[in-house]
């Protein structure tokens, strides 16, 4: 198992206790896992709000495998007003 | 349809010859409210048939139309706004901008569905409409004062703290070309300029109160709508924490935020400028619209080094990149400063910013100097540089004379090239997205009749995958395409979600509230008792794309005009996205006409006039429809 700590500006599906909308919080997840892994058992199906992943401040994909203390950043499509 | 009632409307315009000082009730028919709607429905023909060719969009002929939707007023979120339009003095064109907040709903419950303001009238007025009630009051004591003040002003005069306004500041008065109108202070119809339509009417404000909402003809369908919403919303979008602008971080790294007048598409102090950003150190409160639970719009205090005062709300996403990261100011007190300022005097945000952005350009390139600032250091990121700027367009003083007038304008009368970093379409500044990396927002930005119109433009993001995307299926939206693609089939995405995406203005609701399209088109239903389906509704939306398209034909504009800024042809500086193809652009500009109905001159031809259903509007077309 390895912890990362997480970002997200898209709310969950299902409403999470402790999740705090665009506040850092720390995951454990287990090896290997990718973005993707952690947006899906995050996020549920609100998965599909994705606009861009980021890991430690860069762009990454779906694929991209993690590794203990990273930070990911997940934000949505759309913005505007 | 069949069926001849009128619920969700009250039947009734109101018309003001202010020339005159005279006021009349119109009662149009049902089949008018069944084939336009509301908001753009409204306003486009009427500007088309009642406005003349090439008249001065300040002077006597032009006509100021505010106009509701079939859901305005309803008690369910996001129905809260109105639709504002006129010939803008910004562009020359079909003008439009829409405003949330509370004024539409009360309009609608004073017994209203649009305003028609023509004439000029001879001293300073306002407009009182109550309760079925329309008055035409003086507003000599009014004039020359901010926004606040007026709205506090007429509130005290009519005894009542719960009149709503739209009001103009003193940006409308002098005839800033951005000028915008202001519902109850805070929200904000913008854009075209139509703040400076309302001044030179000498109208500087409607006041409204009503207690009379119109039947619905389902109104247990509207109740659990809003119900579902109040209850889900918190799962559905994260817009209500900290409002628009929450993503700025995720936009920089996709290449989406303007940087230093559109060199870039990131910014790397962008964390300083983010909504969280201003939340986290300079937020009193979160408020809303109507019936709205979201409260995604923030008020902003800060004493030093700049004085905000929190009655005029706080930045948007819009506002925090026009003169943040586009001005290349990493300060948000300085940005929080801009936006009280605009709010105050009553000026569209994204154009001062945008036109501010193209000055600072000429001024690190040498086409202007510190004579021509009057010693201001115009620089990039210069904070302090750029508020004086912006006071100086207030009062219209110096070079903000001339920006005053818009950054077409300004770059005609400075030269030197300086056209080609003007970042406008048709005279209008671009919004916040960089046509770059949203390819078909940028192919919307270049043909849409009121120029770059973001809230109408396709977010092309969305159509790579995302939030209902299975649902577009409904709108034979079935096809994920890149958001950087510009092809043929962007084009076909464009003509299809591009009608959805214009509903809204039609409709007169928000584009925030995460609704599905299924729940808008049961919403309309529901509230109207029409069999009103998607198709209906997206042939309404094409309905008005095409009259405000005869109106720009009328009053000049050819195809030619359907152009991006050249500085979006080059690669981002930062950011690293590449230039939209000019090639590409005109490629898929003949598709979409052709899709649309127009000829290869992007003009409507008869058959789609006859399709639409408004083959009157032929009359206009010179030489007339092939």
């Amino acid at each position: 198992m390895i912890t990362v700590t997480v970002r997200s500006f898209i709310p969950p599906s299902k409403p999470m206790g402790d999740f705090r909308l665009g506040e850092p919080f720390e995951m454990t997840i287990p090896e290997p896992f990718t973005v993707g892994d952690l947006a899906r058992s995050l996020l549920s199906k609100n998965v599909n709000q994705i606009g861009i992943l980021a890991v430690n401040g860069k762009p990454a994909n779906e694929d991209a495998i993690l590794s203990e203390g990273d930070r990911v950043d997940l934000y949505a499509l759309l913005d505007g007003g | 349809m069949g069926n001849e009632k009128m619920n969700g409307y009250n039947g009734r315009f109101i018309r003001v010859n202010l020339s005159q000082a005279k006021v009349s009730i119109e009662e149009p028919p049902l089949d008018y409210y069944q084939r336009y709607l509301g908001g753009r429905g409204f306003i486009v023909p009427t500007l088309l048939k009642e406005v003349p060719g090439k008249a001065d969009p300040l002077g006597e002929e032009n006509k100021l139309i505010f106009a509701l939707g079939p859901l305005t007023g309803m008690p369910f979120p996001g129905s809260g706004r109105n639709s504002v339009g006129a010939k803008s003095p910004l562009t020359g064109a079909m003008g439009e901008a829409e405003a949330g907040g509370f004024w539409g709903a009360e309009l609608k419950r004073a017994g209203f569905d649009a305003i028609i303001i023509e004439g000029i009238s001879g001293s300073p007025v306002y407009l009182w409409v109550h309760d079925g009630e329309v008055e035409l009051r003086s507003a000599q004591s009014l004039w020359g004062l901010e926004v606040a003040q007026t709205h506090s002003e007429i509130q005290k005069e009519l005894a009542d703290q719960r009149i709503r306004t739209a009001i103009i500041g003193p940006a409308g008065e002098r005839g800033i070309r951005f000028a915008c109108i202001s519902n109850d202070i805070t929200h904000i119809a913008g854009r075209t300029g139509l703040g400076a339509v309302m001044g030179s009417k000498k109208l500087k404000a409607i006041a409204v109160r009503g207690k009379t909402v119109p039947p619905m003809a389902d109104p247990e369908f509207i109740h659990a709508l809003s119900r579902d919403m109040g209850q889900n919303f918190k799962e559905r979008a994260g817009v209500w924490k900290y409002g628009t602008g929450y993503l700025m971080e995720g936009y920089s790294l996709g290449g989406n935020l303007p940087g230093f007048n559109f060199q870039d598409g990131s910014f790397d102090e962008v964390a300083k400028i983010s909504a969280q950003a201003v939340c986290d150190q300079f937020r009193t409160e979160m408020y809303g619209c109507y019936a709205c639970p979201l409260r995604c719009k923030k008020r902003v205090k800060i004493d030093t080094p700049y004085e905000v005062d929190p009655i005029y709300g706080g930045p948007e996403y819009e506002t925090l990149a026009a003169f943040g990261s586009n001005c290349g100011i990493s300060d948000p007190r300085a940005i929080c400063k801009a936006h009280e300022i605009c709010n105050r005097y009553g000026m569209d945000t994204i154009s001062a910013g945008v036109t501010l952005s193209f000055a600072m350009e000429c001024f690190v390139r040498g086409y202007l100097t510190t004579k021509d600032t009057e010693g201001i250091d115009l620089s990039f990121g210069n904070a302090d540089a750029m508020l004086k700027m912006l006071e100086q367009i207030v009062i219209k003083k110096g070079l903000g004379a001339l920006l005053a007038e818009g950054s077409r304008a300004a770059s005609r009368e400075i030269g030197q090239g300086s056209e080609e970093f003007a970042i406008q379409v048709k005279g209008m500044e671009l919004a916040m997205h960089d046509p770059r990396m949203k390819q078909g927002l940028g192919l919307h930005c270049s043909v849409n009749f009121s120029g770059p119109d973001h809230a109408s433009a396709i977010q092309d993001t969305a159509f790579v995958k995302g939030p209902g995307f299975e649902e577009m299926a409904s709108i034979d939206v079935t096809e994920s395409i890149p958001s950087t693609e510009l092809s043929p089939r962007k084009a076909r995405l464009l003509y299809h979600a591009g009608l959805w995406t214009h509903l809204p203005n039609y409709l007169v609701t928000c584009g925030l509230v995460p609704y599905t399209k299924k729940q808008v088109t049961e919403a309309v239903q529901a509230v109207t008792g029409w069999p009103m389906s998607h198709w209906r509704l997206m042939k309404t939306a094409e309905r008005g794309i095409t009259l405000g398209r005869i109106f720009n034909l009328r009053e000049g504009f050819t195809k030619e005009d359907d152009v991006l800024p050249k500085r979006l042809e080059m690669p981002q500086r930062k950011g690293n996205l590449k230039g939209v193809a000019p090639d590409q652009l005109r490629e898929a500009q003949r598709i979409y006409y052709q899709m649309l109905g127009w000829d290869e001159n992007g003009i409507p031809t008869r058959g789609r006039l006859v399709e639409l259903d408004i083959e009157w509007a032929g009359h206009y077309l010179n030489p007339g429809p092939s």
